[in-house]
């Protein structure tokens, strides 16, 4: 399998005297479904945050596309992360203001390789990605995010990080406002549409019960060599 | 992508944001208004005596002298006699020569006295001679001749009959009922005070005071048709050569009859704006100062909703935003608020003053005309944008730091 992410001796604390993260080594293929698991505090923002490439690591290196995120410029990783990663939070994920088509376009204004990817007629290519996910977009046409249930936003959501077929989705908690019905679905779906568009799956969450289906299931408390006094 | 992102978020905060632009629109609509009336008054009161080279009253200061003859504001404190009209009127540099008298009144309005020539002489606006409207110009003892709002305010017309006032003041009190006035003629609007005044002839104003001494009329004293003019409130002075109007003005003021003073009106016009700059100046602060506070409320506005954005930043973020792309999208936010403020000012002030300037007008003599936007007034208006973008600033940088600091999840 052909790696998609890697991660080598990283280290990152926010300030100098402290580490919170402290791994040796973490990989992602292309196309794997990968759980990690691990409770509050224990770093898992903060580890999606080097992955995007928002914050810097202390040490160590992390690869995307074989590209080290950490010899880039921001404006590289951030172009990096517009074309290639599409993030799914655990709420709060759409611009209120705009509806669910316009929420799931958002992201190809920001990256030219995906808007590229989708064709002369997004508009068609986000009405077809929210009907796999069970919604009209016509019909939620011209209603705010912020007036589409819970369960609605979370599957908008997901079809924005998939429009422009990034190669990773990473999920942070996208579930832990759901019933139980509605996260077994939301994670039946999510597993679906990443397998169908061969989207790599980076799922982080404190919930070890969702790990089924998974290819492979990590513990991050394990991983991570520093002390966390608010994990574990 | 950022513009259709700045007008849905700033749609989204609609109520709090109109409250800002109505801020700004009105703060606006102050400075600009403060503008127009200036260059307005400005106008007004230089269109007022565009033929006129000289004036020449009893020496006082050149802006009484100025403000009572041809503006009609406040009295003559002394006249000058009509000898000394004479000799001034003879001089062989005299085109014409309009004699003056004031000091009556009608419900509020001034009557002027003067002769038939003052009709063909006398200049406003640029070089524009009088028109009448209706009728002629008075012939003969008992004629009036009507300023335009005169005429339309008081509702007169051709052939009534009107009686004068002494003194002046708003309401007639002493009033020469032994001598009522037929209405010849009506002057065509002119924009200067000729528009406020009554105009009579000399020797009709002289005969019906003939009888009066200290504003009081003697007891069983007769009517006077008409007397011979004994002494004048000013006279305007039309020279062949414009150039030899500071020559005329020396040899004026050095007169040995009796002592005079005469003026350059455009002089003394600046003379006076020099007075009224403190004024206008300080005016002009003090709406700078309202749109400034229009602005920072702006400002504050953007910060207090910056603190409830931050989510909507993060998720900017993540999406692939740059920092500097944030930044832009807040001072787009402030670009377009303070842009339909300002529009929205200007059209303000253009209906304020559509509805307004026949008053202003009519009640001051201070033409405006509402679509006439200067070129001084489009600089204020890019200078405000120019600040609005600068009020923006603060929350943009904000903002980018922020977004560097919360990275794609908030930290608190």
């Amino acid at each position: 399998m052909v790696e998609l992410l890697s991660l080598t001796g990283l280290r990152f604390g926010w300030r100098s005297d402290q580490t919170l993260l402290d791994i040796d080594a973490l990989a992602l293929a292309s196309g794997e479904r990968l759980f990690l698991r691990g409770p509050s505090g224990c770093g898992k923002s903060t580890l999606l945050g080097l992955i995007g490439g928002v914050l810097q690591p202390r040490s160590g290196s992390i690869h995307l596309l074989g590209q080290a995120l950490e010899a880039l410029r921001p404006a590289a990783r951030d172009r990096l992360r517009a074309d290639h990663i599409g993030f799914v939070f655990q709420q709060f994920n759409l611009l209120p203001y705009l509806d669910a088509r316009d929420n799931v376009l958002l992201p190809l204004g920001f990256s030219r390789r995906r808007a590229a990817a989708v064709g002369s007629d997004p508009r068609a290519r986000a009405d077809e990605l929210l009907r796999r996910l069970n919604l009209d977009a016509d019909a939620l046409a011209g209603q705010a995010a912020a007036e589409l249930s819970f369960g609605q936003q979370q599957r908008v959501a997901v079809a924005r990080a998939l429009i422009g077929a990034p190669e990773l989705i990473v999920a942070d908690e996208p579930t832990s406002a759901l019933d139980a019905d509605n996260r077994k679905a939301f994670l039946d779906l999510l597993a679906k549409e990443c397998a169908r568009s061969g989207t790599a799956l980076l799922f982080v969450s404190h919930d070890a019960s969702l790990a089924d289906g998974f290819d492979r299931v990590l513990d991050l408390p394990a991983l991570n060599r520093a002390t966390a006094p608010a994990c574990c | 992508m950022l513009l259709k992102l700045a007008r849905a978020s700033l749609w989204n905060r609609r109520g709090t944001i109109a409250l800002t632009l109505f801020t700004i629109a009105l703060s606006v609509a102050l400075l600009l208004a403060v503008e127009r009336l200036r260059e307005g008054a400005r106008r007004g009161f230089a269109s007022s005596v565009s033929g006129t080279d000289l004036v020449v009253g009893a020496r006082t200061s050149p802006l009484q002298l100025l403000l009572y003859s041809v503006f009609h504001i406040g009295d003559a404190s002394a006249n000058l006699r009509w000898d000394s009209y004479e000799v001034i009127a003879a001089l062989p540099e005299i085109r014409f020569a309009i004699p003056i008298t004031l000091g009556d009144s009608h419900r509020g309005y001034r009557v002027l006295g003067t002769e038939v020539g003052y009709f063909e002489h006398f200049r406003h606006g640029r070089r524009q001679a009088l028109v009448f409207a209706a009728g002629r110009a008075f012939a003969g003892a008992q004629e009036v001749v009507l300023g335009a709002e005169v005429a339309r305010q008081l509702r007169y017309r051709i052939g009534d009959s009107l009686v004068i006032a002494h003194g002046g003041g708003r309401h007639d009190i002493l009033r020469h009922d032994e001598a009522p006035f037929r209405v010849v003629g009506v002057l065509a609007a002119t924009g200067t005070p000729v528009d406020r005044t009554l105009h009579v002839s000399l020797e009709s104003l002289e005969a019906i005071h003939a009888d009066w001494r200290h504003g009081v009329r003697l007891p069983g004293s007769a009517n006077h048709a008409e007397a011979a003019p004994r002494t004048l409130s000013a006279v305007f002075l039309g020279l062949h050569n414009r150039a030899a109007a500071l020559g005329l003005q020396r040899r004026i003021n050095e007169y040995t009859g009796e002592p005079l003073l005469a003026i350059l009106p455009a002089l003394t016009l600046a003379q006076l704006w020099s007075l009224t700059a403190v004024a206008e100046n300080a005016l002009r602060l003090v709406a700078a100062c309202v749109v400034l506070a229009g602005l920072l409320g702006l400002c504050g506005a953007l910060l207090t909703a910056l603190e409830q954005r931050r989510r909507e930043l993060a998720i900017l973020r993540a999406l692939g935003a740059r920092p500097w792309q944030i930044a832009a999208l807040l001072l787009i936010e402030s670009g377009a608020i303070t842009l339909a403020g300002a529009v929205a000012g200007a059209l303000l002030l253009v209906l304020t003053l559509a509805a307004a300037g026949p008053w202003l007008l009519a009640e001051y003599g201070v033409p405006v005309a509402p679509l006439a936007f200067t070129p001084r007034e489009a600089c204020l208006l890019a200078l405000v944008l120019a600040a609005g973008l600068a009020a923006g600033l603060l929350p943009a940088w904000r903002a980018w730091r922020r977004t560097l600091a919360d990275g794609l999840t908030l930290r608190t």
